[in-house]
């Protein structure tokens, strides 16, 4: 909302305390966490460390038990078309055609444009992301990459400062998946003033290839145990990225935090069996 | 390009094609009797039906004739009875339209605000369980006594019989949008009439299309019911009449004519489900 000073110090997002959970079950315990403005935040961590969570909570999709959710230092009420979000799949709605899909989050983002103009602008965002051939198509016609392709155009669309992506390339075969990753990386290094993205994802070659910061978590109860700067220079080429020892150092300790993640939950367990005598 | 097309029709003509086919041909006779069935096992049944009642018809004492129509004695009552029935068929649907079509609106407004609003489907739920079973056919009588003219009252009760299966099906669809289409209607931030008009309406479509055959077949019952109450015209009137007049011929004739309609206006609902839900795989 309103003008955004150059400063990209100021947090874009910011978790403070926050916790969440449903009756009983703890999803996230006092997780705080701060996302500067143009950077490139992965979430890592396995199943049921709540980083999907996270994504809805900023997202404004669910509201927390406790902490504060910032997004632009205003706190998160509900979604709003600040925020573009991808989810893993069926982003898209089956009925409408991809540009149908894409003009409607257009429409909701600039409501002043006439039809045509929200599908000419629709069509600009289908051609960035390769999709200008099957802009009339209907997602049960495309394969999941493409789909992936035309929720991502349209959270792009949208023109919002921020992208949540909740494993958005999760689902796809491993051709498509690097090809949505360079795209990705090609949007975000265009797009100026740089967006704000965080990425959940549990495959740590893919956090650590796109992210300028690893927040990796750990489960039960969802927390933050590390937060990793990744010091690799850009463009990171598949090969020489893999190669180089600062990525392999890093992606060594990003296993030693969830193992060590991994250990400590069945110590725990062993604990509890102990004391309750078995 | 005409000189194209004869040439090529030439070479067919010399031979090329058909020769082709006969090295084809020695597979074919085996398949073939199966792969004409195939699809088409739903008119075999039919046609043995009518073959099984013809033979009934010879079988059965000739004094009894006249109640048990042979299949040629009822065809032509049909023939003969023609323009009556389509005169019928208008006054039915004069009856059938308004009285389907403003319970599938109704039902599908409402269904689908009922199935969103918390408040509205805890006030409508216990409601609908009480009155949505009770056999709208109980109505007919009352409607006729209490609404001005036999028409308003037939519409009344085609709408009674049709309103509730669209409304439940539609309530349903509306209830069951699935979570991940709730997320991104509110990741994009639609209002509440257009997340109703382009969600939830489309993404409770497969729903409200069982409602509305539920309820076509419901209204058919309706109508004819309602004709047998208190007409002057109409499909379930013209047998009613002829059943009166012992003329068994022309009774069953419309029976089967009424049949042939339902079965038509089934059909078309079919087709413009199949239009309408064209996205889905």
């Amino acid at each position: 909302m309103g003008a955004q000073p150059a400063s990209d110090r100021r947090p874009a997002l910011s978790l403070d305390g926050v916790s969440f959970g449903y009756q009983s079950a703890t999803v996230l315990a006092d997780v705080t966490l701060q996302v500067r403005e143009g950077e490139f935040v992965c979430l890592l961590g396995p199943s049921g460390s709540g980083k999907s969570t996270v994504l809805r909570l900023l997202a404004g999709l669910e509201s927390p038990r406790e902490g504060s959710i910032r997004v632009a230092g205003l706190p998160v009420v509900g979604p709003g078309i600040d925020r573009g979000v991808v989810f893993q799949d069926y982003s898209l709605f089956p009925w409408m055609s991809l540009i149908e899909n894409v003009a409607l989050a257009i429409g909701k983002a600039h409501p002043a444009l006439t039809r045509e103009q929200r599908r000419d602008l629709a069509e600009e965002y289908l051609d960035l992301v390769g999709l200008a051939e099957a802009r009339t198509k209907y997602p049960g016609e495309l394969s999941g990459g493409m789909c992936q392709r035309g929720a991502i155009a349209r959270a792009l669309a949208m023109g919002a400062p921020v992208l949540l992506m909740d494993e958005p390339f999760g689902a796809l075969d491993p051709v498509n998946r690097t090809r949505l990753q360079d795209l990705l990386l090609e949007v975000w290094n265009s797009s100026k003033p740089a967006r704000t993205i965080v990425f959940v994802t549990h495959d740590v070659d893919e956090a650590l290839l796109l992210a300028d910061r690893v927040v990796v978590l750990g489960a039960c109860p969802g927390r933050v145990i590390a937060d990793l700067e990744v010091p690799i220079s850009r463009p990171r080429p598949r090969r020489q990225t893999y190669a180089r020892s600062e990525f392999q150092a890093l992606r060594k300790l990003v296993n030693d935090h969830l193992e060590g993640d991994v250990l400590r939950r069945l110590s725990d367990a062993e604990m509890v069996s102990e004391a309750a005598g078995i | 390009m005409s000189d194209l097309d004869v040439s090529s029709v030439a070479a067919a003509a010399l031979g090329e094609l058909p020769m082709l086919r006969e090295d084809t041909r020695p597979k074919q006779p085996a398949r073939r009797l199966t792969s004409h069935l195939a699809g088409r096992e739903g008119w075999c049944l039919f046609v043995a039906l009518v073959a099984l009642w013809q033979l009934v018809s010879w079988v059965i004492p000739s004094r009894n004739r006249f109640l048990f129509p042979s299949p040629l004695v009822t065809i032509q009552a049909l023939w003969s009875s023609l323009p009556e029935l389509g005169k019928g068929t208008v006054s039915s649907f004069i009856i059938l339209i308004p009285g389907y079509t403003v319970a599938v609106a109704a039902g599908v407004v409402l269904g689908i605000l009922a199935g969103t609003t918390r408040w509205l489907e805890r006030l409508t739920v216990p409601f609908t369980r009480v009155v949505a079973p009770v056999p709208p056919t109980v109505y007919v009588p009352y409607a006729i006594a209490l609404l001005p003219g036999f028409r308003s009252a037939a519409i009344a009760v085609v709408f009674i019989g049709a309103f509730w299966p669209v409304f439940v099906n539609a309530m349903a669809g509306a209830a069951s949008v699935p979570q991940r289409l709730r997320d991104n209607a509110r990741v994009l931030g639609l209002g509440k009439v257009e997340y109703l008009r382009r969600v939830v309406f489309p993404s409770s479509l497969t729903h409200i299309f069982s409602g509305m055959s539920v309820g076509l077949a419901m209204s058919f019952i309706m109508l004819t019911v309602a004709e047998l109450f208190g007409a002057n015209a109409g499909l379930g009137r013209f047998v009613q009449f002829y059943a009166d007049f012992a003329d068994y011929p022309r009774m069953v004739a419309g029976i089967l004519y009424t049949g042939a309609v339902t079965f038509v206006c089934m059909r078309a609902l079919d087709r413009l489900k199949r239009r309408a839900l064209f996205w889905q795989r």
